[in-house]
């Protein structure tokens, strides 16, 4: 239990110095931020600017801001969009389930092929299929999601005509879970390649460890049949080390979803970061970053305690 | 004589030697090794094997496909794919050896204050490599991109200052374990002071896993500056990169009918990537001969 609270408790610093970055990262930008308002043709009065500037806090020292942005963030309050007054935190609620279920999707392939292929060439070391799917995930784990993408795109739906090139419905069809699928299966694919490959090769690897070690030998000693050897003591052992391998893909998995989302239009929060940097929709990138940030987060911590389920060794350390 | 014999024996070679010896025995490496030497003279010699200025401008014979002209054909606005690539292949790859030394430096450097004095230096440092892990790193180089105009300087400057966590903490558990040892200690009763120790016992012992995590860094940053070009926000044209090149295929006129102007810069990607992960790869089982069944 204490190693639980201490973990939980580690993270509260760590997520205070993330708000202060974050903080300063946009708010020293060079540049009057009320400048996005500034439009010559509307004829924008200095009134009206000091009247945004009030009206979002730009007046007071940053320190003073900061702590004010802070009191704000923590009852959930994101602000506006600069763009289009739209509330940042529901903007993000929307995206962010959009970017969920392309990275989940992606992740369950990843670990179900991964993890599988990974474990049938780690029972089969220097055959013909380890050396077809070591080559093979090599190639994967060279494979950047923009690239991946891109082929996905061109072959899959360009060429082929399998799949919709982007967009996560088609227009004037009803809304429909099988038509969601539909155009999931490209960019959830394509995002899937870079950790299938990785997981594949830290399985394989972990399974030849395993099957290394001392309990394995006493298991096959003691007359324990290949099969029961196999699942009871190498396959659940190996496992433990793709939790944390699972867990620590999770930032290449936004990145390559911020990649995956801006090729196939998939309106999520990747894409949506693109556009709001280039538009220096500032509130809307500070959200964007914080949620960011709160996932790998959580997601380092869910990774850590599953571990310390798992392997009761790990707390005592 | 005797020389001869001890040299036949591998544990009277250096370490260095040692490791070299595995490295060549390690096919994929090998082939790695020679695939990226060609992609490096390529770009080396590219004036030598182009006949049009990379960023010459020809609409007269713009989006044509590749012909005994223009080898791998033109862009939208007429410029020599062929000349694009290998010159891009200049940038992308002198992108990502400076990028990958900025990281290098500051990581060895950190690692090595955090892991040698501990205490308070390394609390700081590690809270601080905690926080920049905490975001992926194109979505802050994305987002601190804003401050600073686009060039090739600022690519590097921003990959290379994002870049380093990963380092730091490899090199931190080195010297957390380097410092303890008895040569460490012998050397500290003879009165060696701690930049001495540092310089002299610490570091050296470090060079082999920083050398391996080196290549993985080079492909980071290349990967790095391939995306952000690809996003928009990276190397400006005309300069031709590997990513600014891939950039044109975000529209759907290029990617349907012109591929052979972004296939080039993504197999260029892809091969260099690949390559230099064997190289990495080979030099981990090397120096290591623990990790040799991975």
């Amino acid at each position: 239990m204490q190693y639980f609270l201490r973990r939980v408790l580690v993270n509260i610093p760590v997520l205070l110095l993330v708000t202060i970055v974050i903080y300063l990262l946009i708010n020293l930008a060079p540049g009057d931020p009320v400048d996005f308002f500034v439009n010559e043709e509307i004829g924008i009065t200095k009134e009206d600017l000091d009247f945004v500037r009030e009206r979002y806090g730009l007046d007071d020292p940053i320190p003073v801001r900061y702590v004010k942005w802070l009191g704000q963030v923590m009852q959930g309050d994101l602000g506006f969009r600069f763009k289009n007054g739209d509330d940042v935190a529901e903007v993000l609620a929307v995206r962010l389930r959009r970017t969920f279920l392309l990275m989940g999707t992606a992740l369950a392939i990843g670990i179900a092929v991964g993890v599988t292929l990974g474990i049938f060439i780690g029972l089969r070391q220097y055959s013909l299929w380890d050396f077809t799917f070591t080559g093979l995930s090599f190639v994967g784990i060279s494979m950047p999601a923009f690239i991946a993408g891109i082929f996905g795109l061109y072959i899959f739906s360009v060429k082929l005509g399998w799949f919709p090139s982007g967009g996560m419905r088609t227009i004037g069809k009803p809304e429909s879970v099988f038509d969601l699928m539909y155009h999931l299966v490209l960019p959830a694919g394509t995002l899937a390649i870079f950790n299938l490959a990785t997981f594949m090769r830290y399985t394989r690897f972990s399974m030849l460890e395993v099957r290394g070690e001392d309990y394995v030998r006493t298991a096959k000693a003691k007359g324990l049949k290949p099969p029961a050897v196999t699942w009871r003591h190498v396959f659940r052992n190996a496992l433990l080390p793709i939790v944390t391998v699972v867990g620590l893909s999770l930032p290449t998995l936004v990145a390559g979803a911020l990649f995956t989302e801006t090729i196939y239009s998939w309106p999520g929060m990747g894409a949506l970061l693109v556009d709001a940097v280039a538009a220096r929709d500032y509130p809307m990138v500070m959200g964007i970053m914080l949620v960011t940030a709160l996932v790998v987060l959580t997601a380092n911590l869910i990774t850590d305690l599953a571990y310390a389920v798992a392997d009761p060794r790990i707390r005592y350390e | 004589m005797s020389i001869d014999v001890g040299r036949r024996q591998s544990n009277s070679q250096s370490p260095t030697a040692q490791a070299w010896r595995r490295f060549r025995r390690h096919p994929l490496a090998l082939a790695g090794l020679i695939l990226f030497a060609i992609v490096l003279l390529a770009s080396v010699i590219a004036p030598l094997i182009t006949r049009y200025d990379f960023a010459y401008l020809n609409l007269a014979d713009k989006f044509q496909s590749p012909s005994i002209n223009h080898f791998l054909g033109t862009d939208r606005v007429g410029r020599d794919i062929w000349s694009r690539t290998l010159y891009g292949g200049r940038v992308s790859l002198a992108v990502g050896f400076a990028a990958a030394s900025i990281s290098t430096v500051i990581g060895v450097i950190l690692g090595s204050i955090s892991g040698y004095y501990r205490g308070k230096a390394d609390q700081v440092i590690m809270r601080f490599t905690d926080v920049v892990m905490t975001f992926p790193r194109v979505v802050i180089i994305l987002t601190a991109a804003i401050y600073l105009g686009q060039s090739i300087a600022s690519v590097i400057f921003l990959i290379g200052i994002f870049s380093w966590p990963g380092i730091t903490r490899l090199v931190r558990g080195q010297v957390l374990s380097l410092r303890e040892q008895q040569f460490v200690l012998a050397s500290r009763s003879l009165g060696a002071g701690n930049r001495r120790i540092i310089v002299t016992h610490v570091l050296p012992n470090v060079v082999a896993p920083v050398l391996a995590s080196i290549t993985f860094a080079v492909n980071g940053a290349i990967l790095l500056e391939a995306g952000l070009s690809f996003l928009g926000v990276g190397i400006p044209l005309p300069t031709p990169s590997w990513g600014n090149m891939l950039e044109s295929a975000r529209s759907l006129d290029v990617l349907q009918d012109g591929p052979w102007i972004w296939v080039p810069p993504a197999v260029m990607i892809l091969l260099t990537v690949l390559s230099i992960n064997f190289i990495g790869d080979g030099l981990r089982d090397a120096i290591d001969p623990r990790y040799q069944q991975g």
